[in-house]
């Protein structure tokens, strides 16, 4: 027996080809088809059926179409005149698709940006860095980026497969001299000298491979030679770090790309790490990036388990092991490493590239939704076409035709939107984004796709829907077109409502989150608390410091410590106190601090005592720790227990949050160690703040008068900790309401279709003694029931995304039924709004009128 | 002369290499031996049917047979333009590697 291929896969074809050939054709593809589907089975038969439509589609096509230039003409110039024949509904069209357009364009840009992360280096494929794993005993496994300083030069003496490796780190605030310019800067990078060769950060001046040859050599970035050298030649000047260092430079960097995840404005010698206080040698002491470039044609997936117990082979009784992440993996895949801060992140990639899908779906569910309901208009000239001959295949070529002239000249709005958009938008995104990006071939050719598939998907509904027309029943006055897809149109609004709905939830749980946040108690205070940077020669002075600054009537407080609240402090891992009766280790935060630390902060004393400069004692060994490190350990009554080499508790802090509020507190050791305080804390009176300020800065002055005053309020700097975040609720808030928008505006070219199908009925009602409201309650009711279930479904589909979000953060705050309601009425106010203006409109028109109408 | 692309220089040498009888099946068959590539019915009848407007291929009609339903074949065949179009495509082409080599 003879079985048929898929009917509707051979609809297409006949579409396309002449219909002279059809046997033939059909006769040679079903030919084998049916020798496939005897031997394999239907399913494998009907696959390969498909792929061969699909895999021939783009020719079919382009000669569909480029063998028709004279009929190409010809739906354009229809096209044209049936777009200029109705310019309020091909405005209101054209403006939702090209918003959908600008938008799908804008994230298109921003998901350019990010994926094109790194890419730049000739040896992008071939860079790897070195992760770092530690398998702890509670099952958790830790990530770091950092390996110690020996790790990069014995794996390339080790493994023949790497062509060369390098070491990286960088330092914020050096204090960087010319002259009497001087800077703290950040982006202060050590590297070893084959750094250069193996990423291209090309100089413009020197010579990359001899840059960094000479210990005391240092290049920097064009940037920074402008600061401080203006015009003169920077080469061979001698710049003067940290008051200590002197560095020759050697070559001037060209701006690294912002899509660069390596960011630095000085490079030199790593070698020199060690005038900063820091070991260049052993596995253990001190760590830093390892970067390493593969030989061609290594395949680094099964090259990676030969170095993957590396340290442990030189580093006795270590347990870390070692992976490699490839270089432009590290912007997007880096969100489970400890050690790095990065606001990239493959998730939001995802994100907003289904937002964007989702918008400009909305938009072309318009554009179909708004193109069948007024089939009823169109039937006429649909039914007379067919009389006078033509065929169905070239009314869907002319309902295409339509709807990709259409989308192309959106397409032009869209670009200028885009262009109007883009500061905005870089804005929000905090990112460098230029129009000029537009101009390149691949990106052209990515929107005209882009634009080229909203017009079929627009089009793909009225192009099948009203070519099936029967012309004798529409001609002798056979009327309902508008109600037949009513169905299909239904659930097109649904869907629009129910995605614009969990946008909207999205904003506000983001907005709440933020507000949450902003409430939170921290556990210490915050406010009114100036931060400054302590150079590190002058740790031994900060007594005398801190006393200055306290005689300064509008200083509350003083305190030091190695870090500030909100930044990654120090770790240690702790395996040994008294009362150890598990095998655990503890990964324990370390602290720095001085007396002065518990006033300042207004942190709260659980048990026992802070440190106090009345007891000299408590400068060696004595510590105090959190609440969550007793919790850890599992220590009863810790006051004067033991801890790790020779340290003893003397107190216990109630727990604050060191970190931001995306960790849960952490076991916490503070310790009272002058040589590592860096910061200085002024806690100063709400009153008067400005004059406050520059007395700190004289007192300042006057004690550090070689080093420059900088500080930052601490609310300040913790508020840029969530800037990401921010970010993230500032942009789904920007495209929810431009989703909002395109879907009201549909709404409203629904409205309006309804309102005038209905005018002779509406007339009729008024006559009859019909009120004004019960007319709009008519014409209304149906858009409140759409909505209403789109709402219903939203909700939950809403709930999982949100939960999904508040995941990543260790405190959120609760999602209650007020999270959805606000957004579910908010959405139905704004569709009621733009429905009533047309159902009121119509509503009050006079019945007489009305009833003349047509 | 006629310049060819590649792919349309191989669907002639296919449409020739079958032989009498080359229509659409065998000549896939053709294609994939030489090329290991499967090729898609859409692609090759659109191909050849963009060389028999260009004068290069000319059909014919089978008889038709019960087997194929008492539908009539279509079968491809080079026209005299498709030989000479093959044969100036060839010498250009030895033309421009010989010089190529030269200089190489």
């Amino acid at each position: 027996m003879r079985k048929n291929p898929p009917r509707f896969c051979r609809r297409i074809f006949q579409f396309y080809i002449p219909e002279y050939d059809w046997d033939y054709f059909f006769h040679s593809i079903d030919e084998v088809y049916q020798g496939l589907r005897q031997s394999r089975g239907k399913w494998i038969a009907d696959i390969w059926y498909w792929t061969q439509l699909g895999k021939s589609l783009p020719l079919l096509v382009s000669h569909a179409v480029g063998g028709n230039m004279a009929m190409l003409n010809n739906y354009f110039r229809t096209g044209l005149r049936s777009i200029l024949r109705h310019k309020g509904y091909s405005a209101l069209n054209m403006m939702g698709l090209a918003v959908g357009l600008a938008v799908c364009i804008l994230i298109f840009l921003w998901v350019q940006d990010e994926l094109s992360y790194d890419r730049f280096h000739v040896n992008a494929d071939r860079i790897f860095r070195l992760i770092e794993f530690e398998d702890l005993s509670s099952g958790e496994v830790l990530v770091f980026t950092q390996q110690g300083p020996e790790l990069a030069a014995a794996l390339k003496s080790d493994f023949p497969e790497i062509e060369e490796s390098t070491r990286f780190y960088t330092l914020r605030n050096r204090l960087v001299r010319f002259g009497d310019r001087q800077f703290y800067e950040n982006g202060f990078a050590f590297a070893d000298p084959q750094f250069l060769a193996m990423f291209t950060f090309p100089l413009t001046k020197g010579d990359p491979l001899q840059a960094l040859a000479d210990p005391s050599s240092i290049v920097l970035s064009e940037r920074m030679a402008k600061k401080y050298f203006d015009r003169q030649d920077p080469i061979g000047k001698i710049l003067h770090v940290d008051n200590q260092m002197d560095f020759v430079i050697t070559g001037i960097l060209e701006n690294i790309p912002s899509n660069s995840h390596l960011q630095f404005d000085y490079l030199v010698p790593f070698e020199n790490m060690k005038h900063f206080g820091e070991q260049v040698t052993g596995w253990a002491d001190f760590y830093c990036d390892t970067y390493v470039l593969l030989y061609e044609n290594i395949d680094y997936k099964e090259f990676e388990p030969k170095i993957k117990d590396i340290v442990p082979r030189y580093s006795k009784g270590s347990n870390l092991y070692e992976q490699l992440q490839p270089l432009t993996h590290i912007r997007l895949f880096s969100n489970a490493i400890l050690t790095v801060q990065t606001d990239g992140d493959i998730k939001y990639v995802v994100i907003f590239s289904l937002i964007a899908i989702f918008i400009l779906l909305n938009a072309c569910i318009n554009f179909m939704n708004l193109t069948t309901a007024r089939s009823g208009q169109r039937a006429r000239e649909i039914s007379m076409r067919k009389v006078v001959g033509a065929r169905r295949q070239e009314l869907v070529r002319q309902f295409f035709g339509e709807s990709i002239l259409m989308a192309f000249i959106s397409l032009i709005f869209a670009v200028g939107l885009v262009y109007l958009l883009l500061p905005v938008f870089n804005q929000l995104s905090g990112k460098d984004m230029t129009f000029g990006i537009l101009r390149h071939m691949h990106v052209i050719s990515g929107l005209l796709g882009i634009t080229l598939s909203a017009g079929l998907i627009a089009g793909i509904y009225p192009a099948l829907f009203l070519s099936a027309f029967q012309p004798a029943f529409v001609l002798k006055g056979g009327r309902d077109f508008g109600q037949k897809g009513g169905g299909f149109r239904r659930v097109l609004v649904i869907f629009q409502f129910v995605m614009t709905t969990i946008l909207i939830v999205g904003t506000v749980g983001v907005y709440r989150q933020m507000n949450f946040l902003r409430k939170q108690n921290l556990g210490y205070d915050k406010d009114q608390v100036m931060c400054l940077r302590l150079p590190r020669e002058l740790s031994p002075k900060v007594d005398l410091i801190e006393t200055t600054l306290e005689r300064n009537p509008g200083v509350l407080h003083t305190a030091a410590a190695s870090t500030v609240p909100g930044k990654r402090s120090g770790l240690l891992t702790l395996d040994e106190w008294e009362g150890r009766d598990t095998e655990d280790r503890i990964e324990m935060g370390l602290v720095s601090v001085d007396p002065g630390f518990l006033s300042t902060f207004k942190l709260e004393i659980a048990e026992g005592r802070f440190f106090s400069n009345d007891f000299p004692t408590d400068r060696k060994g004595a510590v105090v720790i959190n609440e969550a490190a007793v919790r850890a350990m599992g220590m009863e009554d810790p006051i004067g227990k033991r801890l790790g080499r020779g340290s003893q508790i003397i107190g216990v802090v109630k727990d604050f949050h060191m970190r931001t509020l995306h960790h849960k507190v952490a076991p916490l050791m503070l310790t009272m160690n002058d040589m590592e305080l860096q910061n200085v804390f002024v806690k100063i009176r709400p009153a008067d703040i400005p004059k406050t300020i520059s007395s700190v800065e004289a007192a300042w002055r006057s004690l550090a008068p070689e080093y420059p005053f900088e500080f930052q309020f601490l609310d300040e700097r913790l508020e840029e900790l969530y800037q990401a975040d921010k970010r993230l609720g500032k942009i789904i808030n920007a495209f929810a309401t431009l989703s909002l928008f395109v879907a009201c505006l549909g709404l409203f070219g629904l409205a309006s279709f309804v309102a005038e199908r209905r005018t002779k009925e509406i007339g009729i009602r008024k006559v009859l003694g019909a009120s004004i409201p019960a007319i709009f309650y008519l014409l209304a009711r149906d858009f409140i029931k759409w909505i209403t279930i789109a709402t219903v479904i939203a909700v939950p589909l809403s709930a999982y995304a949100m939960a999904r979000y508040l995941n990543s953060y260790a405190y959120h705050f609760r999602i209650g039924p007020v999270l959805f309601l606000i957004p579910a009425a908010m959405i139905l106010g704004i569709a009621l709004l733009t429905v009533s203006w047309q159902a009121l409109r119509t509503a009050a028109v006079d019945p007489v009128k009305s009833l003349r109408y047509e | 002369m006629e310049l060819l692309t590649k792919q349309e220089e191989m669907f002639l040498l296919a449409v020739f290499g079958v032989g009498k009888n080359a229509y659409l099946v065998n000549i896939r068959e053709y294609l994939k031996k030489h090329t290991g590539k499967e090729w898609a019915f859409g692609s090759i009848y659109i191909t050849l049917e963009k060389l028999r407007k260009r004068g290069l291929i000319k059909t014919h009609l089978g008889k038709p047979s019960a087997r194929q339903g008492g539908k009539a074949i279509k079968y491809y065949k080079l026209s005299e333009q498709g030989f000479q179009a093959l044969r100036d495509n060839k010498h250009l082409q030895d033309r421009m590697w010989k010089e190529f080599a030269e200089h190489a």
